[in-house]
């Protein structure tokens, strides 16, 4: 269909309902990851959980306000409340009455719970409902259009891009400062970076990122989508701008594989991108290099090696000897080493190939190479004798 | 040699939650001396470190780093802090974490530069640590560990490193090579202030002494304060014997 004005386009001319959904929940989960990427290595990921479910109270309170759910304002309101909540939860422990974890779990279910009290007493006519703002509403995206110069798009799209933007710039600009106060808070501070300012312009634009994916995505994709990808990149790289890179590869195949896998068996759209996230999380957490995986297959590995030590250093030990015929003989090795003949062989051939041991076919034994004989030496240095 | 105050301490008193940790300390460090702090654990070393640098509230004193308040001079501190306080499973290499010294001198938002990276090396260098540029910091050794950290203090070309603990769990090579700069920086003119716990070391290691143990028991030359008597008055007398 060809849209009668020249300058207004359609979205939906060009992208589906479902290419429309898919590019906002991609938008939303590359804004969150990148951010979270600083929440995961300042250790504040928690943080996010109070902070996604208290904007609650602020949307109701600024609802309130302006009466229309539909203002910007709302999100402006709902985003400085969730940057109070940050602060409340950051007064409370600092009175060291309690600590900061328990204070977190003191602040946001009362805010929470204040704002489901508000809007089921107040608030019971408008379209604002708690089962909304836990699991989103991804399949409303396309319908709630805005037109934004000349091209009519999902409001949530173009909220997420603007979002997007202003994060990577954040990002970008501040990456040496965000860097040094996260690794090391109090040189960052001496060097004249104030941790205060960084912390609160992370909090702020968490709390703004926070609440326009809730929206479309609700509290709880929300917090997987911040913390989730973050953390799984956090596993397997080694700078910083690889661990950022990573978590939006992570979060972009996520979001694609959660969302066709929901179409699929008809649920949840975001549900199921949770539930993809902690699966790729929790595969990371197996597969890493450090991982439990990982260390059984480097443990096996490093046992063969071992075996293979240890029959370079039976061989050095006994060359020379008198009793070398005996200890190396091509037949009677075995008896010696307790191992059957099979596995002597196998083991004494895989040496013969890697150019370690050679036959001495006028003494019928086993020795070792030029080669053999220098790891022979490094093998004695690496376990101390 | 004339003795100038770098560091100037007075009435310093710091609290943690309700208890006091430092009482009521006036503290001078010489210009150029390669000074040690010591006392019984729970003495109050760091937080006497971290009080002079701002990095802890205090209760009362006044601090002075050559003249000036800690923010205006700020360029001129190098803080070593206990290689146990960062984490050292961040996503960084070793040159990176030496290059933040230079970042003391960019202010925000502006990148090190090719020079920056050049000083960066040097320090490494300096430190042995020039095969290590790329690594990972999570697989270097705790005396890697406290060589990139010191190697960080050398690219930020200060004039005072302020040091916590900077031999705790380090191997004997790295031992020597912190002490080595400890002395060739002497020689440059520059301050060291060391928290230290080896009795044993602290007469060849240091030229001047502080002893703490909430209060200043004792400060000056080495060879004065370093009295049997003053470390009985610090608690930390029993099983040691000063050879003189």
């Amino acid at each position: 269909m060809i849209y009668p004005s020249l300058f207004l386009t359609k979205m939906s001319d060009f992208l589906n309902y479902n290419q429309q959904m898919l590019l906002t929940l991609i938008i939303t989960g590359i804004a969150c990851s990148i951010l979270g990427c600083f929440l995961v290595l300042n250790k504040l990921s928690m943080l996010t959980d109070a902070l996604s479910h208290s904007i609650l109270l602020g949307i109701v309170l600024a609802y309130f306000v302006t009466k229309d759910l539909n203002s910007p304002l709302l999100l402006i309101g709902a985003s400085i409340f969730g940057v109070f909540t940050v602060y409340a939860i950051g007064l409370l422990s600092k009175t060291r009455l309690v600590k900061s974890d328990d204070a977190v779990g003191i602040i946001f279910p009362l805010f929470f719970s204040l704002a489901v009290i508000l809007i089921s007493t107040f608030a019971r006519n408008v379209h604002l409902d708690t089962d909304i703002v836990l699991m989103g509403q991804v399949i409303m995206i396309p319908l709630n259009t805005m037109t934004v110069f000349g091209v009519e798009l999902p409001k949530a799209l173009f909220y997420m891009l603007i979002i997007l933007l202003i994060n990577l710039i954040f990002v970008s600009v501040f990456l040496k400062e965000l860097k040094v106060s996260s690794f090391d808070p109090e040189f960052a501070t001496l060097a004249g970076f104030s941790s205060g300012f960084l912390f609160y312009a992370l909090m702020t634009l968490t709390s703004f990122t926070a609440v326009a994916a809730f929206d479309a995505v609700g509290a709880i994709l929300v917090i997987a989508l911040f913390v989730g990808p973050a953390a799984s990149a956090y596993m397997l790289t080694k700078s910083l701008k690889k661990m950022l890179l990573v978590s939006t590869v992570f979060s972009t195949v996520n979001s694609i594989s959660g969302f066709y896998l929901a179409i699929a068996f008809n649920v949840s759209i975001s549900g199921m991108i949770a539930v993809i996230t902690g699966l790729t999380t929790f595969m990371t957490v197996l597969l890493n290099r450090q991982g439990i995986i990982t260390a059984i297959y480097l443990r096996h590995k490093n046992r063969k090696e071992f075996r293979l030590d240890l029959l370079i250093m039976h061989l050095g030990n006994h060359e020379d000897q008198q009793d070398a015929e005996l200890e190396l003989g091509f037949t009677t090795i075995k008896d010696h080493l307790y191992w059957d003949q099979e596995t002597v062989e196998r083991r004494l051939n895989r040496l013969i190939d890697q150019g370690f041991v050679q036959r001495n076919h006028e003494r019928k034994i086993y020795c070792l190479t030029e080669k053999g004989r220098l790891r022979y030496d490094m093998i004695k240095v690496d376990y101390g004798m | 040699m004339s003795e100038n105050i770098i560091v100037k301490v007075e009435d310093l008193t710091m609290a943690y939650h309700d208890k006091p940790v430092l009482w009521d300390n006036d503290v001078n460090i010489i210009e150029n001396t390669r000074t040690a702090i010591i006392g019984p654990n729970g003495a109050g070393k760091s937080t006497l470190l971290k009080g002079i640098l701002g990095l802890q509230k205090t209760l009362s004193g006044t601090v002075e780093i050559m003249g000036k308040s800690v923010k205006q001079v700020h360029k001129k501190i190098a803080y070593i802090p206990q290689s146990n306080s960062v984490n050292w499973d961040f996503p960084t290499t070793a040159l990176d974490v030496v290059l933040m010294g230079r970042y003391v001198h960019l202010g925000w938002i502006k990148r090190p530069g090719k020079k920056d990276i050049e000083i960066a090396k040097n320090a490494l260098y300096k430190m042995g640590m020039q095969d290590y540029a790329k690594r990972q910091i999570s697989q270097l050794s705790g005396g890697q560990k406290q060589r990139v950290f010191i190697a960080r203090a050398i690219a930020q070309n200060a004039e005072i490193y302020f040091m916590d603990e900077p031999l705790a769990g380090v191997d004997k090579n790295t031992e020597k090579v912190i002490i080595d700069f400890l002395k060739d920086s002497q020689k440059q003119g520059k301050t060291s202030i060391v928290i230290h716990h080896d009795l044993n070391t602290l007469a060849d290691y240091f030229d001047y002494l502080v002893i703490l143990n909430k209060r200043i028991i004792a400060q000056g030359k080495m060879s004065k304060t370093l009295t049997q008597a003053n470390l009985d008055a610090a608690d930390m007398g029993g099983g040691f014997k000063i050879n003189v």
